[in-house]
């Protein structure tokens, strides 16, 4: 009786205003993400004529020696990135956390710089520089006569994701090296520990956390990515094979699904694997203060060879950049180390032929990134501020957002919302660019939770109660307390889910549907596709790349200045 | 068993041999009351053919022949012509006098391996040349006794109901209205089949001729294992075109495995292509023939106006050599020297042919015969692309379409390499189960995976044209 009073109580102390917004949410999360994502599944267990459930599909698939191989690389490929990034990100984060090093500002910049270009607008630039015919290898042939196939099939995938994604390493790395123990070094030293193997059996085990994080993520990212192995013709994975099977066969071939599941459960089992890693492992420091290893100043001959180490990353790290600053200028670059000459006309070609991919993108990825701060606060309030029964559920399933990759997010929409007609027009609902812009909100969403959220934890709660008790109804009390002083998180999560949505291109290649409504990353896509194009495909990427650079350091500053006001605050 | 051993020496040496003396006894009844019947043993009565005709073919041949010639037998030896040069350049299987066979190239490679013995020509009335192709082997080898047009079989109504036009030669066999409608043979089991792989190549050069032979491929429905199987697939309705000799379209009757009719010829009709070339069925005695007399007596036989007026029964249906045998055709029977069109300036290279006769035959088989679903796959995909092109231009997609059409054109062999003796002297068709050379099986594996990789190499390109073509046209990227 008492639970069912209490229940009764907590039914009555539900507003009506927060549980529409909930509700409106829900509804939301289950139309754009749920449905498309359970529709994947349920088609790919579908027989494709009768509808019953089969596994037949799957034995297809399992015996198909194309999928079979392509499930093998993209394997290959992710775990090889891992182990290329750990190589990039390990002696960095070292460097940074074990030595007084003066280069530690250039490493927290190599930490960004990858991330502002995504990955598949530097592969053709990558492949200019490393590739078979490419620059290196132009000047080691003629100087050494060797070649190095960087750029050879899967090396190309596996060094350009690399590269980009070796930061996400580098910084839970850095950051759990940041929070060990001193105390933990200071005892192991005193028992007579030193040198490699105080770093394998205390430092590397204690700073395990973050690199597992950081390396399921780039396990993760590799695996689901399209972009980066359909611009270097690496069709022999399985993010590529889903996109090729729905694009040459149609929505009703069910091996695409039967690969989106696929994509999930790999996605799922990364996952789970760093979940394993962490379990039992909660080496949160017990005293603040005393955190991070002891720093000592490096001899001139490490100096140097760390200067060196930082220098060879950062060449690398820099090479898509300068590679696809050079492309875009170029006239033409073909067989040789630099372009023939330069020129100005591919931005002219991008301004005049491809100014509905820039504006497209622009619309697109404000509205989506506007729709993301929205949900983002809404469901940080409604968990954080509200009893709502099952508002916990709100956050689980935007966040289940990340485990799914793209190409299965776009396969789903044109599944689901194919059948859909349009009110008047009766076109496919699938076909509405209004429907990009949802995919676009749906994959940023976590990230843009997140922010919200960190923003909202910020807020003290007193600050509302001053407020209602001054009179002010709940609706006015978020609308002139609570939003103003989360503003800098929201707007930090607009940014970045403005700049990542600006150059997404697994889920937008599935769905765009006409020229006039493709976004900038489809321009890319399909000026990279010929050679004629890659000049203006460039350039266009150099406007992207500066596009999620902006963004980055925009949030990059809304951030530190929220940071520098709490600080006066306290 | 006796393989080596010939047929005159068995038939002198009686059934003495244990090992061969079930085949002993066979010739040997053939023979004996003829032989008995005849003055002696110098002039012996059994002439052995070798030859790529049907039964229905040969049959009233050897039935005419032994007519005329009641002291002589004509003993039959029929195989494939590819399978039949084999057997002659090996010397395997029993010895025989005359090879009687369609495909020039086949004589030609005979000749240049030394295996015909010179053969005078007859006083038959026909000209020296049809259109520009010779009728007799202008060294002596071999004399051409009747005329051979190949082209296009097809049946009408099956055309009707797709809706489709009748081709007229061979470049039309490329469109994509044609797409799984057409069958042919393999070259490598078929010598009429190689005759028109290799005029086409001659027709439009190496890599041309290739890129024509690739494209057709993407159109077709089957490779049948045998040519007959061509005609039997078109009037069965398998497929609507086939690529045939004249005489196995025509009329009624032919055409078909021995013993079996085609069920309906009622609409089947048969075109010479506009660039085709007519080009001599031959006969050849061979060198060392057991019964190089009796070798000769045929040949005369096959000239002569009795043996020519034998070319338009209804069951044969071949064009005669000699002019004058067409005026007892039935009407409308073709005739090849009151026909005007035809390639006057082409001239069907022989000894071209001969030098890359095998290489042909088994860059066929790997290049198309061996890739056909996915050369369907990839020339609809093109053809798909080009004619979305063709009403709304895009440049990257039209790059993307001509690297996919170069990719799925490209013949792993360049033209000089293809008539170099060294580059092709390690290749023989092999008999089934048959060890290869190294350097064949080498070469066969480099062929396979220079195909497969260029046609994925088109394949993705020619999807991505299509994805881009297909947005382009506010279509969607997917069918």
């Amino acid at each position: 009786m008492t639970s069912l009073a209490l229940t009764r109580d907590r039914i009555a102390r539900v507003r009506p205003g927060p549980a529409l917004a909930a509700l409106l949410i829900a509804a939301f999360l289950l139309l754009f993400l749920v449905v498309p994502v359970v529709q994947v599944i349920f088609v790919a267990f579908q027989d494709k004529t009768t509808g019953a459930f089969t596994l037949v599909n799957f034995a297809d698939f399992f015996r198909n020696d194309l999928f079979m191989r392509s499930f093998a690389n993209s394997f290959y490929v992710s775990a090889m990135s891992v182990v290329v990034a750990s190589l990039l990100a390990l002696p960095l984060a070292y460097l940074t956390m074990r030595f007084e090093f003066r280069g530690a500002v250039l490493i927290q910049s190599l930490g960004i710089i990858p991330l502002i270009m995504p990955p598949f607008i530097g592969a053709v630039a990558m492949q200019l520089l490393f590739g078979r015919n490419g620059s290196v290898n132009l000047l080691l042939r003629d100087h050494f006569g060797v070649s190095i196939p960087f750029m050879e099939g899967l090396n190309g995938v596996i060094f350009v994701q690399s590269i980009h994604y070796f930061p996400f390493i580098l910084i839970n790395l850095s950051a759990s090296l940041k929070n060990i123990d001193r105390a933990m070094e200071e005892s192991a030293q005193n028992l007579g520990c030193h040198g490699f193997r105080l770093f394998r059996r205390i430092v590397f085990p204690l700073a395990m956390p973050g690199y597992v994080a950081g390396a399921s993520l780039v396990f993760i990212k590799v695996f689901d990515d399209l972009g980066t192995p359909l611009l270097l013709n690496v069709n022999d994975m399985l993010a590529p094979q889903a996109y090729l099977r729905i694009s040459s066969i149609g929505i009703a071939d069910p091996m695409g699904y039967v690969i989106s599941v696929v994509l999930i459960a790999c996605s799922l089992l990364a996952l789970w694997v760093s979940a394993l890693a962490m379990r039992g492992k909660d080496y949160a420091t017990v005293q603040r203060g005393g955190g991070g290893l002891a720093k000592r100043r490096l001899k001139p001959l490490e100096l140097v060879a760390a200067y060196a180490v930082v220098l060879l990353i950062l060449v690398l790290v820099l090479a898509p950049h300068v590679g696809l600053g050079l492309l875009s200028f170029a006239t033409i670059w073909s067989f040789s180390p630099v372009p023939d000459a330069f020129t100005l006309k591919h931005y002219q070609t991008v301004f005049t032929e491809s100014g509905q991919y820039i504006t497209n993108t622009l619309l697109y990825a404000s509205l989506a990134a506007l729709l993301d701060v929205v949900i983002g606060t809404a469901i940080a309030y409604l968990v954080l501020r509200t009893k709502l029964p099952g508002r916990q559920w709100l956050d689980y399933i935007a966040m289940a957002a990340l485990a799914v990759p793209g190409v299965v997010l776009g396969i789903g929409y044109l599944r689901s919302f194919y059948g859909v007609p349009m009110p008047f027009t009766g076109q496919p609902l699938s076909n509405f660019w209004l429907i990009l812009v949802f995919a676009l909100a749906i994959r940023r969403l976590p990230y843009a939770l997140r922010a919200c959220t960190a923003a909202l934890q910020q807020v003290s709660s007193s600050l509302e109660e001053a407020a209602e008790n001054l009179g002010a109804t709940k609706l006015r009390t978020v609308g002139r307390i609570v939003v103003p002083l989360m503003s800098g998180g929201i707007l930090a999560g607009f940014v970045t889910s403005f700049a990542t949505a600006a150059v997404e291109l697994s889920a937008t290649i599935m769905l765009v549907h006409s020229q006039s409504d493709a976004p900038l990353a489809y321009g890319l896509y399909v000026y990279m596709q010929s050679a004629a194009g890659r000049g203006p495909g460039a350039a266009l990427g150099v406007f992207a790349v500066v596009i999620v650079g902006l963004g980055t350091y925009l949030s990059h500053v809304v951030i530190e200045r929220g940071r520098r006001e709490r600080g006066q605050d306290h | 068993m006796g393989g080596r051993r010939g047929v005159a020496e068995n038939m002198r040496s009686g059934i003495r041999q244990s090992d061969g003396w079930l085949r002993g006894v066979m010739v040997a009844l053939a023979v004996l009351l003829p032989a008995t019947a005849a003055t002696g043993q110098e002039t012996p009565a059994v002439v052995t053919v070798l030859t790529s005709f049907p039964a229905s073919f040969y049959e009233p041949v050897r039935e005419a022949f032994e007519q005329a010639h009641p002291d002589r037998r004509l003993r039959v030896v029929n195989t494939k012509t590819t399978a039949a040069i084999t057997q002659l350049q090996d010397r395997a299987g029993e010895e025989v006098d005359v090879f009687w066979a369609s495909a020039p190239d086949a004589f030609e490679v005979l000749k240049a391996a030394g295996l015909l013995a010179p053969v005078a020509s007859r006083p038959t009335g026909a000209p020296a040349t049809i259109g520009n192709q010779p009728i007799d082997d202008p060294d002596g080898s071999y004399l051409g006794f009747a005329l051979s047009g190949y082209g296009l079989v097809w049946d009408q109504p099956y055309l009707d109901r797709h809706g489709l036009a009748a081709p007229r030669g061979w470049e039309d066999l490329r469109r994509p209205g044609y797409a799984r409608h057409l069958g042919i043979t393999a070259p490598s089991r078929s010598g009429t089949m190689h005759l028109m792989v290799e005029t086409v190549l001659q027709l439009h050069g190496w890599e041309r001729g290739w890129a024509t032979w690739l494209e057709i491929a993407g159109n077709l429905a089957t490779v049948t294992a045998r040519s007959y199987g061509v005609v039997e697939g078109v009037a069965k309705g398998r497929f609507g075109i086939g690529l045939a000799i004249d005489f196995l379209g025509q009329g009624a009757g032919q055409g078909t495995e021995p013993g079996e009719r085609v069920p309906d010829i009622g609409g089947l009709r048969f075109a010479y292509p506009a660039d085709s070339v007519f080009l001599p069925a031959s006969v050849a005695i061979l060198r060392g023939a057991p019964n190089p007399a009796g070798a000769g007596v045929f040949v005369d036989f096959l000239l002569s106006p009795a043996g020519q007026a034998l070319m338009l029964r209804p069951d044969i249906g071949r064009l005669p050599v000699r002019p004058d045998a067409y005026a007892a055709a039935p009407a409308g029977y073709p005739n090849p020297y009151a026909r005007e069109t035809g390639n006057d300036r082409f001239l069907f290279d022989r000894a071209l042919s001969s030098r890359r006769y095998e290489l042909v035959n088994l860059l066929f088989d790997e290049l198309i015969t061996f890739r056909l679903k996915t050369l369907n796959r990839v020339w609809q995909l093109i053809h798909e692309g080009e004619s979305r092109l063709a009403t709304l231009p895009d440049p990257v997609a039209r790059d993307l379409l001509r690297d996919a059409r170069a990719a799925a054109t490209a013949v792993p062999v360049d033209a000089v390499q293809a008539i170099d003796p060294t580059f092709s002297a390690a290749l023989r068709r092999s008999a089934r189960g048959m060890p290869i050379s190294a350097r064949q099986g080498e070469l066969e594996a480099e062929w396979r995976a220079f195909s497969k990789a260029r046609l994925d190499t088109a394949l993705s390109a020619a999807e991505r044209a299509l994805v881009i073509l297909r947005v382009a046209a506010g279509e969607g990227g997917w069918p």
